[in-house]
């Protein structure tokens, strides 16, 4: 209670000083395609009156009575500057030229935007351009996110051919996804080999590592903020590309002139071409479709309907099918109040599911997650020195952990389904971004979540509340003994919790390139993927907090040095963070968790910590351009018997998270060799996945046993790889509306192969013991064209 | 690679995963491992053989005992001998003692198994004393047999099907173990009833056509022997991690491996005992592929 009274204390004082001056306000666009701007600076040059652009392209500018020159400038464009005399509160909207005409001016011209921003104090965050995104050298030809933020210092993922990433030594289940605000349970296609974002479809992306703002909640590592583009609005345009394994599509362009713009992007790979078994009836292929359109309503108001569906499938014929995927939708309304409030309230709803069919069991088995959710967000622009967000967040959801059917008469199987689970979370913040003194700025913030489970199912009741229990005679966690069962009425909250997130960010700036910046932020997480794989899969499950399993609570701590020089050259910014986790659960030997009605059998509850130093030096301009980023860290967890007895998982002592990388280096570069060339390069080192390895070996039942020691003491070899890129750009009329590029890579150059995982078994021939390694990808050369049109 | 069916859903996927990996690929590599102390390894199998007309004398019983080895050492296993090995019937106190046979196996001849009875295990050695315990439960039988082509994974293969009918009153925990004549090693499966309590279980035996080892699918002429092992929950619980295990080579979605714990505790203090005392009641048969 205390950091609420002094969040409001802080806001009165601002307020009650608010001097008489004059607000400009507006929006900013791109004048090739009416796409909103996100992150543009406007600013009063000789002043240190400036804001930029939020995600919708608003901007709020108030200064005294004065004349200024105007100036906005954003990476890639033109900068455009107007004398105004501001005598008056004044709507302005600007257009800004993308100076794409050379490419080379595009490069070489200095970027503001490209420089680490200093001054304002969100920290651990990262802006990449679906542009940026697209220098990047890729397996396979496919520009993706996921692959590129893993190329960010604090950034990696569970290995090759693994979904989902991990942010500062965190799970994958840690990270908010959301793409136009809608939650995205599942990023991959074809298990990681591809990232459900289709790279035409995005307009930008912001990774928030730590120091997450109160407005976003829910998860406890990070938040990977996807936004889809508008849609132009001055054009019909087509952009497309055919690649090796795939190939996509998008149009876009105005409805209705000045008022409404679309957008429809499809992606598809071909079929057969994953598998290594590729007789005729199998296959494997995913294909997405991306959509939005918006409408303006008037000067103060915008509609905007965006959505995507996704699917995976494969099918081994006879045997297995297995189908999965994304689907989501988003209703937004833009509303301005007056100059220096801004609204937006959106309706949103997401699904996950899966469906597997075993054929010769004659099974068929379904599970889903899905959500509705409702938010209003409002921005106050109340002075040069202060600027509110406030907002509140509710989210429905359900859960369907599976469902099994006999698909014939004379199948063996029983029908069983498992009990649905449904929750409610709530979430209500207030955040101020305070400009303190001329060097000082804070961002501080309290979000407050609410989070009932809701009933509509049994709960079973175990003898002294233990759910698992230790036995002591045969040294097993296993299921307590069950007393009775509980029927909880749909209208019942079986348990509820709340949590206080308070966060906070200050930067105090040394001089014009230089600041400090520290961080904290207290993030609750009432969701949790079941997954005792050391990659997540696409079956695994998501369950919500209730009785048994508490909500994750993460604190984390972070502090920073930021330094942009030689003239926003180059930019350095050196972060450190310790976080750690609460009541992060894990599995008890052998646990079984699909199928499971009774998941609070299978798990015991424990912490996680980590912490880390990372490094980012940046090249901005010149016809080299890109980063080194570098990671030192450590990510550990431990899971004590507690109250079920025992010494719990791993013997009580900490031990690696399967996320837990030493080191991690990442070098991305491009360069711009002419006209027509241009090349990218990407090394990348990784101190290898902790595993397990046995230390002896005994005969059982005519079978080599392995005899395991400490989980995770060990480590595969290091990962490292180069891939190298040349995008060659024909001879093209200026005035040709057609442009066309063909762009070649090669991945993982020479040919390492790097273990995905290395396991150990006895070989059936021969019957002796032997490690075998599995390595995903060798040197993969590829090929596509790209498009626009 | 032998395939068999599987009546866990899971297993199933992360196999069927690892196959769909694109250019994966797998080769076998050395690795540098920490070796741990030798430590003593209870194989206590005791199996009561039945048959259609009921259960038949299982009054010989065999235990084996020996001490683990680095795990890539290609030693002959070291025996233990000069063991005290005691198998005690927990209601009526009656013991039996099995006569060392100087090759690490510990044998006797006037065992007496008695259904829903337990039985505990006791062993001396080294100065530690090791004792488990496991219960005889009712068996199930292979109600009939025979063989198909079109069935199975590889509808170019012959595979044995079999039918096992399950006691909708108990929660039935089953182990397979599958012998073709010839080959150096046998395959084993575990399954519960969970998905299929009381119904008429039909399973197959497949031996998939695998270019990567020189193991022949079945062929008219193999002799197949199929064990039908009824276990008890802590068992398949053992069981289930051990082949989980076993059978992860290759496989990127494996769970991470643990210590396996058996029910041979060392009641001496020090480390227990690998390996396994259990009971079980099992129904052979003998299949000559047509």
């Amino acid at each position: 209670m205390k950091k609420l009274l002094f969040v409001t204390c802080c806001l009165l004082t601002v307020l009650v000083y608010g001097q008489e001056s004059y607000t400009i306000s507006g929006s900013i666009t791109d004048a090739s395609n009416g796409e909103t701007v996100y992150g543009a600076s406007i600013y009063l040059e000789g002043t240190t009156y400036g804001v930029t652009t939020n995600t919708y392209g608003f901007y709020s500018l108030t200064a005294p009575e004065g004349t200024y020159k105007l100036v906005i400038s954003y990476i890639g464009y033109e900068q455009v500057s107007q004398e105004i005399v501001l005598t008056a509160d004044t709507k302005l909207n600007f257009e800004i030229q993308e100076s794409s005409m050379a490419l080379e001016e595009v490069v070489l011209t200095a970027d503001e935007n490209e420089a680490t921003n200093i001054k304002t104090p969100q920290m651990s965050v990262t802006t990449l351009k679906t542009e940026t995104i697209k220098k990047i050298p890729v397996v396979l030809g496919e520009v993706d996110i996921i692959k590129s933020i893993q190329l960010l210092p604090g950034v990696s993922n569970a290995g090759e051919g693994a979904g989902g990433f991990n942010v500062r030594g965190g799970a994958a289940d840690q990270n908010l996804v959301l793409l136009d605000e809608a939650i995205i349970y599942n990023t991959s296609h074809l298990f990681g080999f591809f990232s459900v974002f289709n790279a035409d479809a995005i307009k930008d992306l912001e990774l928030y590592k730590g120091a997450i703002p109160a407005q976003f909640g829910g998860r406890v590592s990070s938040v990977l903020d996807v936004r889809q583009k508008d849609g132009n609005n001055k054009n019909f345009n087509l952009t497309g590309g055919i690649g090796v394994v795939s190939s996509r599509l998008a149009a876009e362009g105005p409805l209705v002139k000045d008022k409404s713009s679309f957008l429809l992007a499809g992606r598809g790979s071909y079929a057969h071409l994953f598998l290594k078994i590729a007789d005729e009836p199998n296959t494997a292929y995913f294909y997405d479709v991306n959509g939005k359109v918006n409408y303006q309503l008037g000067d103060r108001d915008k509609l905007y309907l965006s959505g995507y569906y996704g699917r995976d499938v494969m099918k081994i014929d006879g045997i297995f099918e297995n189908n999965y995927g994304n689907i989501s939708g988003n209703l937004r309304w833009n509303h301005v109040f007056n100059d220096k409030l801004f609204s937006n309230a959106s309706l949103i709803y997401s699904k996950y599911d899966y469906q597997v069919i075993i054929d010769f069991v004659e099974l068929d088995w379904i599970a889903s997650i899905d959500n509705y959710n409702f938010k209003y967000d409002l921005k106050y622009y109340a002075n040069q020195n202060l600027k509110l967000n406030a907002g509140i967040s509710s989210i429905y959801y359900n859960f369907n952990p599976g469902e099994v059917m006999p698909t014939s008469e004379s199948s063996a199987v029983n029908y069983l389904q498992l009990d649905e689970k449904r929750a409610l979370e709530h979430g209500a913040y207030i955040s101020a971004e305070h400009k303190l003194t001329d060097k000082l700025t804070a961002l501080y913030g309290l979000r407050f979540s609410l989070f009932s489970r809701l009933g509509g199912q049994n709960l079973n009741n175990y003898a002294n509340d233990l759910p698992v229990v230790y036995n002591e005679t045969l040294g097993v966690y296993e299921e307590g003994e069950v007393l009775s069962e509980t029927y909880y009425d749909r209208g019942e909250t079986i348990e509820s919790y709340n949590n206080f997130e308070p966060r906070l960010g200050l930067s105090y700036q040394l001089n014009d390139d230089t600041s400090v910046k520290v961080g904290y932020s207290r993030t609750a997480q009432y969701l949790h993927l079941l997954s005792n794989t050391q990659a997540v899969t696409p079956v695994d499950v998501w369950a919500p907090s209730g009785k048994f399993i508490k909500p994750q609570l993460s604190d984390q701590f972070s502090a920073g040095y930021f330094r942009n020089f030689a003239g926003n050259k180059y930019s350095l910014e050196v972060e450190s963070f310790y976080k750690t986790v609460d009541n992060r659960i894990d599995y008890v030997d052998g646990s079984d968790l699909i199928g499971n009605n009774t998941i609070e059998t299978e798990i015991l509850s424990g912490e996680a910590r980590a912490y880390g130093l990372e490094v980012l030096l940046k090249k901005n301009k010149g016809n080299l351009t890109g980063w080194i980023a570098y990671t030192l860290s450590k990510s550990e967890q431990r899971t004590p018997g507690g109250a079920s007895g025992g010494l719990g998982i791993n013997n009580g002592n900490w031990y690696n998270t399967s996320y837990d990388r030493t080191h991690d280096l990442s070098v991305t570069g491009s360069y711009y060799l002419s006209k027509k060339w241009s090349l990218g390069a990407n090394l990348i080192f990784q101190t290898g996945r902790p595993v397990t390895y046995p230390n002896g070996q005994y005969q059982y039942e005519g079978i080599s046993v392995a005899n395991y020691a400490g989980r995770n003491e060990n480590r595969l070899p290091a990962y490292h790889r180069i891939d190298l890129s040349a995008t060659y750009t024909p001879n093209r009329k200026p005035d040709a509306r057609w442009k066309g590029e063909w762009v070649f890579s090669i991945y993982n150059v020479y040919n390492r192969y790097n273990a995905a995982s290395i396991t150990f078994g006895q070989n059936q021939a021969t019957g002796v013991n032997e490690a075998v390694r599995t390595s995903i990808f060798g040197a993969v050369p590829s090929v596509s064209y790209n498009f626009k049109f | 690679m032998k395939a068999m069916k599987n009546l866990y859903i899971k297993p199933w996927l992360y196999t069927v995963f690892a196959m769909v990996l694109v250019s994966s690929c797998t080769d076998v590599v050395d690795v540098e491992l920490e070796d741990e102390t030798p430590n003593l390894v209870i194989e206590g199998s005791l199996d009561w053989s039945i048959d259609e007309n009921g259960t038949l004398d299982g009054s010989e019983q065999t235990i084996t005992l020996s001490m683990s080895t680095p795990y890539f050492s290609q030693d002959e296993v070291t025996n233990v001998t000069g063991a005290s090995v005691v198998v005690t019937n927990d209601s009526t106190g009656e013991t039996y003692i099995f006569q060392d046979q100087n090759d690490g196996t510990y044998y006797t001849n006037t065992f007496e198994p008695v259904e829903n009875q337990t039985f505990t295990l006791h062993v001396e050695y080294d100065g530690e004393t090791y004792e488990g315990s496991d219960t005889f439960l009712p068996g199930s039988l292979i109600e009939y047999y025979g063989q198909s082509t079109m069935g199975g994974f590889d509808s170019d293969l012959i595979e044995i099907n079999f039918y096992i009918q399950d006691d909708a009153t108990l929660e039935n925990f089953y182990l397979e173990k599958f012998y073709r004549h010839g080959d150096l090693l046998n395959s084993i499966e575990t399954f519960s009833d969970e998905f299929v309590n009381g119904n008429l279980i039909n399973d197959f035996y497949e031996i998939s056509d695998d270019d990567d080892d020189d193991i022949e699918p079945l062929q008219p002429g193999d002799v197949v022997d199929i064990y039908l092992y009824s276990i008890t929950e802590n068992y398949f619980n053992y069981m289930m991690i051990l082949l989980n295990q076993s059978e992860a080579t290759g496989n990127p979605f494996a769970s991470i491996p643990v210590a396996l714990q058996g029910n041979c505790k060392n009641i001496s203090g020090g480390k227990d005992a690998y390996g396994y005392f259990r009971t079980t009641q099992v129904h052979k048969i003998t299949y000559t592929v047509l």
